[in-house]
């Protein structure tokens, strides 16, 4: 890298910086502009399943994060090593393994959860987003943007579930993180849940609205 | 990157190794905790069936060990329905006994417990779903005739179909249901919609709860294993109606 034919003059510019522009691009750009859920509509199965609550959401945005990042990581320090044919066979691999561990260790510590979230735990393997991202980001990009990458998509879909496991928990059942929000007042006012919301429908009526929203905020249109 | 076919093995395999050894290592490291949530989940299924503690409650491992240990009291019975002596239903598992094709060894747990002065028992369920194989609790009256409670504490069925075989409201169905119809074991339907619907005779209503719907082939699972189980254990659940009668 310090090679002087390529950067012949420069130890000032010989390492870019953590957090160049270019870096931190990679990093916001998923978040919202290039969101992986509300831009590219990828990952949206474990996003409708898990989300009638918070805390599952939760629990399931972290876990892709980690899934993402390590195997982002990983894939990227391996990039020049992996054999073109049997690419895919490697990065699934990697996936599969790192979901195993998180299942496990979910089945340790968080066992409850990880009954809520049964076997879309699982499920990360085949969720577009890590395949995608590996593909397209990890095989040909350094370490530290492929982490920098995966975590900004990790967290913009951590970002959108918990945005939909939000408003289905508040309106599905009164509740936030398990804990009754809307006040038994209102309720002898007549309020009522809306059972919509719990069921897999007003998960689907959510991500749309708020694939509108982002999309009218961003200016995003898809090509017809 | 090409370098050649025998390059592209020797790395899968290198991978595949060195993987293989990652798993196995946190499968092994994790299993004591794994086990001891298993444990416990089962337990508290047991006090759910029994109805010694309310779903949704706030209790933490402790505390549900400690009821757990305080309250229920487990046996085997044999196939023929005697109590063995001085024998415990801890770390006796059914499906296990089951395997064995010579019902002479059966050892078969039951869990007792007693709720407002009143036996309550509690014996293993389980059979094969649409997916996956249910594992539950069934737990009858002191008449060994009601209902007392039903729960499914593992299993693989689609989320929001078979799944909400986990539910309150599917398990709740169950509550006050009978098994027997006179001295024959009748055992629980779970019918293809409502009861209401499919039997327009009200006495058969109390041998059957509702369906759940786009899950049939689960409801028919439940159907199965309560009958299939429950004739497994008629020879005792006989025996000690009869010696209830008696004392009557």
């Amino acid at each position: 890298m310090a090679d002087p034919k390529v950067l012949p003059q420069a130890p000032a510019i010989e390492r870019e910086p953590l957090f160049s522009p270019q870096n931190r691009t990679v990093l916001k750009d998923p978040l919202s502009d290039n969101n992986p859920i509300t831009i590219q509509v990828l990952g949206i199965c474990s996003a409708l399943a898990v989300t009638t609550q918070v805390k599952p959401s939760l629990v399931m945005g972290i876990a892709v994060v980690f899934v993402l990042v390590s195997a982002n990581l990983i894939i990227s320090l391996m990039r020049n090593l992996i054999p073109n044919n049997v690419r895919i066979i490697v990065q699934m691999t990697v996936v599969a393994s790192l979901v195993v561990v998180v299942d496990q260790v979910l089945k340790a510590y968080a066992f409850d959860v990880s009954r809520q979230l049964s076997v879309f735990v699982a499920l990360i393997i085949t969720n577009c987003i890590i395949m995608g991202r590996l593909e397209a980001f990890a095989m040909t990009n350094k370490p530290w943007p492929s982490v920098l990458d995966a975590l900004g998509n990790g967290i913009g879909y951590a970002l959108v579930i918990l945005a939909v496991g939000f408003c289905r928990e508040l309106f599905g059942s009164g509740k936030v993180f398990g804990v009754q929000i809307i006040p038994q007042a209102l309720y002898n006012a007549g309020y009522v849940d809306n059972g919509l919301m719990v069921l897999a429908p007003g998960a689907f009526i959510l991500m749309g609205l708020l694939i509108w929203a982002q999309r009218r905020m961003s200016g995003y249109a898809e090509e017809a | 990157m090409n370098r050649g076919k025998i390059y592209s093995v020797v790395f899968v395999l290198i991978i595949t190794v060195f993987w293989g050894f990652v798993l196995s290592f946190a499968a092994a490291s994790l299993r004591e905790p794994q086990q001891a949530n298993e444990k416990l989940n089962m337990r508290t299924n047991i006090l759910l069936a029994l109805g010694l503690v309310e779903r949704d409650n706030d209790l933490d491992a402790e505390a549900l060990n400690q009821i757990y240990d305080q309250s229920v009291k487990s046996f085997l019975v044999d196939h023929e329905g005697n109590e063995i002596p001085g024998s415990t239903a801890e770390g006796v598992d059914l499906e296990d006994e089951l395997d064995n094709p010579d019902p002479a060894v059966w050892r078969l747990p039951v869990f007792v417990g007693s709720k407002d002065g009143a036996t309550v028992y509690a014996i293993p369920v389980f059979g094969k779903g649409l997916w996956s194989t249910l594992y539950g609790y069934l737990a009858l009256q002191q008449d060994l005739d009601t209902v007392a409670g039903i729960t499914f504490y593992k299993h693989g069925e689609t989320a929001g179909l078979g799944a909400e075989i986990e539910q309150a409201w599917f398990q709740d169905n169950f509550v006050g249901k009978k098994v027997f119809d006179g001295n024959e074991l009748r055992s629980i339907k779970v019918v293809k919609g409502k009861v209401g619907d499919v039997y327009s005779n009200p006495a058969d209503h109390t041998y059957a709860v509702d369906g759940i719907s786009g899950a049939s082939m689960t409801g028919r699972g439940v159907t199965d294993l309560l009958d299939e189980k429950l004739n497994i254990y008629a020879p005792y659940i006989r025996r000690v109606r009869a010696e209830t009668a008696q004392r009557r």
